[in-house]
């Protein structure tokens, strides 16, 4: 990646909280996107893996997980999946929520064990370094790392975030669950916020259809009515965002 | 790291840290001296070596020297990846190595428990000579 998409993801985690301590991005981000991107700079950049980690096990509750689950069979290589699959793991190890494992256990592992981090690369000396210092999740990823500790120092408080990011005030009442995924893959992934069907949307869940129904279901309890008829074919049921 | 002499008073120095913090929208412990238990890592004579970053109203700020701040990473960096990245961009001098030798050696001999400094001597020869 390049020295821009660097640092413009710098950028956006200043804006979702993390003090790197450089501007901040101009609009909030798209938190699920940014992991993935976070994923494929991590090997070059210890710090962002470390921040990353600890803003994840304070804040998982902001992520859309089944979401984040499609978005990584979809657009994260095999190479940096275990990366990602490490991140959220020692997220959760340091108290993150658990169901993080529902992206997680897309992520696989490396048959070839490797240092996570370039650093490591650069000698014998080091990736032996990286293989006697790596800590037992790293290594079930097929990787070489060493632990993480979460810091909440480098963290912005919860009411920040909020203030400088509304729409993460949804995903946080809804736990990150699948009706934050409904609503952010209509409103980021699918062009005029609208489907054919509610078979499409299942499609496009990473969950069963029972579960994206019920999730359906509930945001109707929320007032939020997804679920319209179409005006070609009343037997069809179109599904379509709410007028901002 | 923060050393506060006599410790007791790192107390006010969080109070304003926890008043800053409130104002500015930062982590309750943005500022903390968690890592003073390190304190004894500091290489023989750092506190003379301390380089001035300026003065603001009463708080004069003084910086660790750039050799200290090497050793104190080269001890972390085995744990610490990013530390390990710190040193390679800060790139450390011929004399700024052999003062990390020295250092290793120092912390050996004086060491109650025999603690050794293998990897991070491994390491050091590593950032001296290059690939092995």
């Amino acid at each position: 990646m390049t020295e821009r998409a660097l640092d413009e993801t710098y950028a956006a985690w200043t804006r979702a909280g993390i003090l790197f301590g450089q501007p901040a991005s101009l609009t909030s981000p798209d938190l699920d996107l940014l992991l993935l991107d976070t994923a494929r700079l991590c090997p070059g950049e210890p710090r962002l893996f470390t921040h990353a980690v600890s803003w994840l096990a304070r804040y998982s509750r902001f992520v859309s997980r089944h979401r984040l689950k499609r978005l990584i069979e979809r657009c994260l290589t095999h190479e940096d999946r275990p990366t990602l699959g490490l991140l959220l793991d020692l997220a959760i190890q340091n108290g993150a929520a658990r169901e993080l494992s529902i992206p997680a256990g897309v992520c696989g592992h490396h048959g070839d064990p490797r240092p996570l981090f370039d650093v490591h690369r650069r000698s014998g000396i080091r990736q032996n370094l990286a293989r006697n210092t790596a800590c037992p999740a790293a290594v079930a990823r097929g990787l070489w790392a060493p632990d993480v500790e979460a810091r909440r120092d480098v963290l912005r408080p919860p009411a920040w975030i909020i203030r400088h990011n509304p729409g993460f005030r949804d995903r946080a009442i809804r736990k990150g669950d699948l009706r934050c995924t409904i609503l952010e893959t209509l409103r980021r992934d699918v062009p005029g916020g609208e489907l054919g069907s509610e078979k499409a949307l299942v499609a496009l869940c990473a969950a069963n259809r029972p579960a994206v129904s019920r999730a359906l279901d509930d945001l109707e309890l929320e007032g939020i009515q997804l679920r319209h008829p179409d005006p070609d074919d009343r037997r069809r049921t179109r599904i379509r965002l709410p007028a901002a | 790291m923060i050393v506060t002499d006599p410790a007791e008073r790192f107390a006010e120095v969080a109070e304003a840290a926890a008043r800053t913090a409130r104002e500015l929208d930062l982590a309750p412990t943005w500022l903390n001296n968690d890592s003073r238990m390190f304190s004894w890592l500091l290489p023989i004579g750092w506190s003379e070596r301390l380089e001035r970053v300026g003065t603001f109203g009463p708080l004069r700020v003084e910086a660790i020297s750039r050799r200290d701040l090497l050793a104190l990473k080269l001890i972390a960096a085995v744990k610490r990846t990013q530390d390990l990245k710190d040193i390679e961009t800060l790139g450390p001098s011929a004399d700024e190595i052999a003062f990390l030798h020295r250092y290793l050696d120092q912390m050996e001999l004086e060491s109650l428990d025999r603690a050794s400094f293998d990897r991070q001597r491994a390491l050091l020869d590593d950032l001296e000579n290059g690939d092995d």
